[in-house]
């Protein structure tokens, strides 16, 4: 029992956690050990209080269903390690695609004057609008900020700042090109 | 489907009928409002479809909030099994297991409390525990069960239940993210080349277009992340 909290709980940074293996290794029984950790009022005090309750009527016993609880505990401790790498990589994603959006509306906001001559309809041609290619960031901000939403509030932020950044250099760079053409 | 989740909450359904419909309603006529002059008809066809969508984001809230219930029961139901077992074994008594019983789920913790009520009222818990809806999970529903039954080498929980709504909620996110990707992506683009070709280059047309943007990304968002919220803690 003793070996197994303190394998447990040395690498812990919670401080009752790493004071209650610290304890063991020092020499103390577990009973006396495990009273930082008892303080509190949740399932981590009543497993603990378990297993110990458990070994001191039936060790073998205990150690079976200690051994289930851990793998099961660690097995999520796994899978939310897996989600933490597949979320950066959808975090990754999610920033160049903000980066290509950015880049792709502004060519198409300093393409403007030339996309409003095109003849649609049968209508009367009307005179070619008077753009501000930098209106078109209206429509990249939401996007943006939508994108990095999905993932958490400061990283809409994140996002909104590629995106806007990526705007700026390409119609800073492309509408003057489009314009002397 | 969704109807069935409005009664487990308890809310009217006719209530919740008015007001599914008046926020369709209120939702198509500000999309008709904001756009009618720059697309014509075509804003009609499109307030009725933001008008549906945000019906039925409304109406299956209670849904959503219901399964996130059940995979916060099933994530809670190994260490309420463990917790169950130390308490029958050291009290040898279901009522003072019922009393020492607790969950960080709020309607579960809600219905624990009930329970605790009755037993100190005299009343067998397994009133509360045996026909509600409050518990979502079949494996917490067990486990409660168990417990009023005093039955302590029943006491276990493999995780089984919550491994499966895991996978569920994973398979789903992993389908809708892309899409959501795809919508944030194009929407901004296709609005831009609109604006460019049918020479809406004033700031209020633009402003228009911009709305409708963020009401078609706000309705997408609410309907790609609704996994993303169950799953995280």
């Amino acid at each position: 029992m003793a070996a197994s909290i303190v394998e447990t709980f040395r690498e812990s940074r919670i401080p009752a956690e790493l004071a209650t293996a610290r304890s063991i290794l020092l020499g103390r029984p577990v009973e006396d050990s495990v009273g930082s950790m008892m303080s509190g009022d949740g399932h981590s005090r009543d497993l603990l209080l378990y297993l110990v309750e458990q070994a001191k009527m039936d060790a073998p016993e205990a150690s079976r269903r200690a051994e289930r609880l851990a793998v099961l505990f660690e097995h999520w401790v796994r899978a939310k390690a897996d989600r933490l790498v597949d979320q950066r990589i959808m975090e990754s994603r999610s920033i160049m695609v903000s980066a290509i959006l950015g880049g792709v509306t502004a060519m198409v906001a300093a393409l403007a004057p030339v996309l409003s001559t095109f003849q649609l309809t049968l209508t009367q041609q009307q005179a070619p609008p008077v753009y501000s290619q930098y209106l078109g960031i209206l429509f990249v901000v939401p996007g943006a900020f939508f994108l990095g939403m999905f993932f958490s509030s400061r990283r809409a932020l994140f996002n909104v700042a590629v995106s806007g950044a990526a705007y700026m250099l390409v119609v800073y760079f492309f509408a003057p090109l489009v314009l002397a053409i | 489907m969704k109807a069935s989740s409005w009664a487990a909450l308890g809310l009217s359904p006719a209530r919740m009928t008015v007001l599914v419909a008046s926020v369709g309603v209120a939702a198509a006529t500000g999309i008709l409002v904001a756009t009618f002059a720059i697309l014509g008809a075509v804003s009609v066809l499109l307030a009725a479809a933001v008008g549906v969508a945000a019906s039925y984001a409304v109406a299956g809230f209670p849904k959503r909030s219901l399964d996130r219930s059940a995979l916060m029961q099933a994530r809670e139901a190994p260490a309420l099994a463990a917790s169950a077992a130390v308490y029958l074994q050291s009290t040898g008594s279901r009522a003072k297991t019922v009393l020492m019983l607790h969950s960080d789920e709020p309607r579960l913790d809600a219905l624990i409390e009930r329970a605790r009520r009755y037993t100190l009222l005299g009343v067998d818990a397994s009133a509360v525990f045996g026909d509600t809806d409050d518990v979502r999970a079949d494996s917490t529903a067990a486990i409660l069960s168990s417990v009023v039954r005093a039955q302590g080498e029943r006491l276990a929980d493999g995780g089984e239940e919550l491994e499966g709504m895991v996978r569920a909620s994973l398979a789903a996110e992993e389908t809708k993210f892309p899409v959501f990707l795809t919508i944030s992506f194009f929407i901004p683009i296709m609005l831009m080349l609109l604006a460019a070709v049918g020479h809406h280059d004033d700031p209020a047309s633009i402003g228009s277009l911009a709305v409708l943007e963020i009401v078609i990304l706000d309705l997408a968002l609410s309907f790609a992340s609704t996994e993303r919220k169950r799953l995280s803690p």
